[in-house]
């Protein structure tokens, strides 16, 4: 057993010392490692952050963790398909461990009409005390006044649409749509504040008015809403308040953002994908450059392997050295490359600004800045499957290492 | 020629360091080749899809109204501008179009709709979307009340074939617009956007209802080659009056434009870094090729060779390493993009995605030398850019120092 020890140590030694005898190959080889690992560990954090941001911008942009709807009001949002929302089980909602925040909403779309330009809105009536910081429709505006309760009367409009309206704020503008008797319901609103959002399309489709101004409106029951919005706490089990909502609303279809925001879901997934293909890309052709450098240590030093050889080194050993000087440069080189690609996360870390793009980032879903976000998992997995494959391909350096015939390698020059 | 040939000899003196290095340079061509070569498709599948839908390869209209396309903004769609087009070879077809915000009622329901005066002879040469009728037909000549709608919009109004729709706007000059149409088609042009919004009724109809006599809002111009648009919009706006403006895709869809730049942007972002790999890799191997060679370059340049010889010759040697590469990297890209440019490429659960831009779910990638090689080309400046110091230091080489090192 202590021989079985001592001989891996002596191996380690020399595993290490033939790293550092050829210093400036070494340094190449690490390079390309560096490089490979912190690219990826930036180029992943960044894909990362455009996902989260999209699920985050998802959930704020009114879809919320849990949304209670009418079953068909998805395929129709039609003003007739509302939910029974009586007091009593609204404040069960809030009851349920893990529910954050609850809040209920009246929803039409709409025409909204100024002196020129008329545009199809989706008109919001909320409780802007609930929505606070849950949602963008209790963002702070970003000029004039928030909605102060829900029987405010007022009008809340996106900064975009506000423009195309070729309206500001304190003028009026009218908003049609149709009440539940299926009855043209119009009415004049003032314009009390403008907000603004991640992205563009929300500036344009979303205003908001009081919850109650919309329900008195569209002549709505006191018990009846479109949707109630549920955010929960982070730890909570999704799934598992899903469940209870639905015990509270049977009628209602009680859908995850998750079901309501397929194409986010698929984004992410692909996006998975594409990730670890990437990983998998890079870390094939940093490991060439390793197997290559490897390989030319070993023909360097074939008359010395011969010797260790002829002293009484087996092949097992052999074997073990050569691939241990490939194990020991990618931990060193992985090892600077996170924290190399840890920098670079760390010096966007105030966001990538993107307005250059933004349109073309507001069909994508996403707004005109996005943070990197460094995943542990992604970077375990990175190194992981460099260390593993690397040793992996060293097996053939070490293989041709131990095909060496100390006889014939000794007589050679 | 005879460096070139002592060039190839010298790289073929290690024969595992060179198949190897070449190799990692194959795998990396073949990825960049394959990723351009259907990144770039997709692009262009975008560009075409979302301009045959609807929207026209051109568009001829009053200057100012893409920005703000009001009713008012019309031109007379005169016979002088349509002999005109008629002489310009690269214009294949072209069609007169008014566009209007109004209410639409059923007797049901009420809706914010987009209705677009379309002229039904023309106007399938242009749009996709009087092929993709499913339910009824599509509008005809003799029509003077008939529309075609969006199957989204019909099932959110509750109409049907047959069905009378009020219309209820704002007509050109400010005054009430206010119309009766009757549903004779049901589109799905595959865009949830315009299947939500959109109704099509006859041209002069339109013109009628919002008090446009015979003007229009936009000429839809489609043309021979959607990548030369540029260039045949530069020829038309030379013989159209002062108050109209051609545009192109781009500039009647900025958002695909941005998009395909952002996309464009994040995508060599990442094939960037797998070029810097490879170029790291391919230096190791140069600069050790360089340094267990020292004597033998002393040797040459005591036998008189100049420093620009040895450093051309070496620089040959890189460039034959290189192409070594790169060539069977090109042709396995190439292999791969003709396969799926015939069975057709498509990646599972990605039809939402595919959808948001237009796209169809099996793409089939184009052959085009230009995405082929574009990024076996950066491996190769990238490589030499890296490697032009150390070989320049070549010229410092003394023969008799050389010829004594190890």
């Amino acid at each position: 057993m202590t021989r079985l020890w001592s001989t891996a140590l002596v191996t380690t030694a020399l595993a290490s010392r033939n790293i550092l005898r050829n210093p400036r190959r070494t340094l190449l080889t690490l390079t390309a490692v560096i490089v490979g690992v912190a690219s990826t560990v930036a180029l992943a954090a960044l894909a990362r952050g455009v996902a989260q941001q999209l699920v985050d911008d998802s959930i704020y942009n009114l879809t919320g963790h849990l949304k209670i709807q009418h079953p068909d009001s998805a395929r129709d949002p039609a003003v007739e398909h509302t939910i029974d929302a009586r007091e009593e089980s609204v404040e069960a909602l809030q009851q349920i461990p893990g529910v954050h925040a609850v809040l209920p909403r009246i929803v039409a779309p709409a025409v909204i009409r100024s002196e020129r330009e008329s545009f199809p809105i989706t008109l919001f009536g909320v409780d802007p005390g609930l929505e606070g910081r849950n949602s963008v429709a209790g963002k702070a505006v970003s000029n004039g006044e928030n909605l102060s309760d829900s029987d405010d009367s007022h009008l809340i409009l996106g900064s975009k649409i506000v423009e195309k309206l070729e309206t500001r704020i304190g003028r009026r503008v009218v908003v049609m749509t149709q009440d539940i008797e299926n009855e043209i319901a119009d009415r004049g609103f003032r314009i009390e504040g403008i907000f603004q959002a991640e992205v563009q399309s929300t500036e344009l489709l979303f205003s908001f008015t009081g919850l109650e101004t919309l329900r008195k409106m569209l002549r709505l029951k006191d018990d009846q809403l479109h949707e109630i919005s549920i955010l929960v706490e982070p730890e909570a089990s999704l799934p598992e308040i899903q469940k209870q909502v639905q015990k509270l609303f049977p009628k209602a279809a009680v859908l995850t953002w998750q079901e309501l925001q397929p194409l986010v879901v698929s984004m992410t997934k692909i996006q998975n994908g594409f990730l670890i293909i990437w990983f998998l890309i890079v870390i094939v052709s940093a490991g060439f450059g390793l197997v290559n450098s490897l390989l030319m240590s070993i023909f360097e030093r074939v008359r010395e392997i011969a010797v260790m050889h002829a002293l009484g080194m087996t092949r097992v050993w052999i074997v073990i050295e050569t691939v241990l000087q490939s194990f020991l440069l990618l931990v060193v080189g992985g090892l600077i490359g996170v924290l190399g690609g840890m920098a670079i996360v760390r010096q966007f870390s105030g966001g990538i600004d993107l307005s250059k793009f933004a349109r073309g980032a507001s069909i994508a879903g996403i707004g005109d800045r996005i943070v990197p976000q460094l995943i542990w998992s992604d970077v375990v997995l990175v190194v992981g499957l460099l260390i593993a494959l690397g040793t992996l391909g060293s097996l053939y350096p070490a293989w041709l290492a131990a095909q060496v015939n100390p006889a014939r390698s000794l007589q050679r020059l | 020629m005879q460096t070139l040939s002592l060039a190839w000899r010298n790289i073929w003196r290690n024969r595992r360091r060179t198949l190897l290095t070449a190799g990692a340079v194959a795998f990396a061509c073949t990825v960049l080749s394959f990723t351009i070569s259907l990144q770039q498709s997709s692009y262009k599948t975008a560009i075409e899809a979302s301009a045959s839908i609807f929207q026209g390869h051109l568009q001829i209209q009053r200057i100012g109204y893409q920005d703000e396309p009001k009713l008012s903004l019309a031109f007379p769609f005169s016979s002088n501008l349509q002999s005109l087009l008629s002489l310009e070879p690269s214009v294949a077809a072209y069609s007169p179009r008014v566009n209007a915000f109004s209410l639409a009622s059923s007797d049901e329901r009420t809706f914010g709709v987009q209705i677009f005066g379309v002229d039904p002879l023309t106007e399938p040469l242009v749009s996709s979307i009087p092929g993709t009728i499913r339910a009824g037909r599509y509008l005809q000549a003799k029509d003077s009340s008939g529309a075609v709608i969006g199957k989204a919009l019909s099932e959110n109004l509750k109409v049907s074939l047959g069905d009378e729709l009020t219309l209820l706007g704002q007509g050109a000059d400010g005054s009430m617009a206010a119309g009766i149409v009757s549903i004779v088609g049901i589109f799905s042009s595959g865009s949830t956007e315009i299947d939500r919004t959109m109704i099509q009724i006859p041209l002069p109809t339109a013109q009628e209802i919002f008090s446009l006599p015979s003007e229009i809002n936009a000429l839809v111009v489609r043309s021979t080659n959607l990548t030369r648009s540029n260039e045949i919009a530069n020829r038309i706006q030379q013989i159209l009056p002062n108050n109209l403006r051609i545009l192109t895709w781009d500039e009647l869809n900025p958002g695909l434009k941005e998009a395909i730049e952002l996309d464009m942007v994040s995508g060599w972002l990442f094939l960037f870094s797998l070029i810097l790999i490879v170029a790291f890799g391919v230096l190791n191997t140069f600069l050790m090729s360089l340094l267990e060679r020292i004597r033998e370059f002393g040797l040459l340049m005591a036998l008189g060779m100049k420093a620009w010889s040895l450093i051309f010759m070496v620089s040959l040697e890189l460039l034959c390493l290189l192409l070594t590469g790169t060539l069977p990297g090109v042709v396995m890209g190439l292999a791969i993009i003709t396969y799926f440019s015939i069975v057709g490429f498509s990646v599972p659960g990605a039809e939402e995605l595919t959808q948001l831009w237009n796209l169809p779910a099996v793409l089939y990638p184009q052959l085009n030398p230009l995405f082929l090689l574009s990024g076996p080309t950066v491996v190769v400046v990238i490589t030499f850019v890296l490697v032009v110091p150390f070989s320049l230091r070549l010229r410092r080489i003394n023969p008799v120092e050389a010829l004594t090192s190890v």
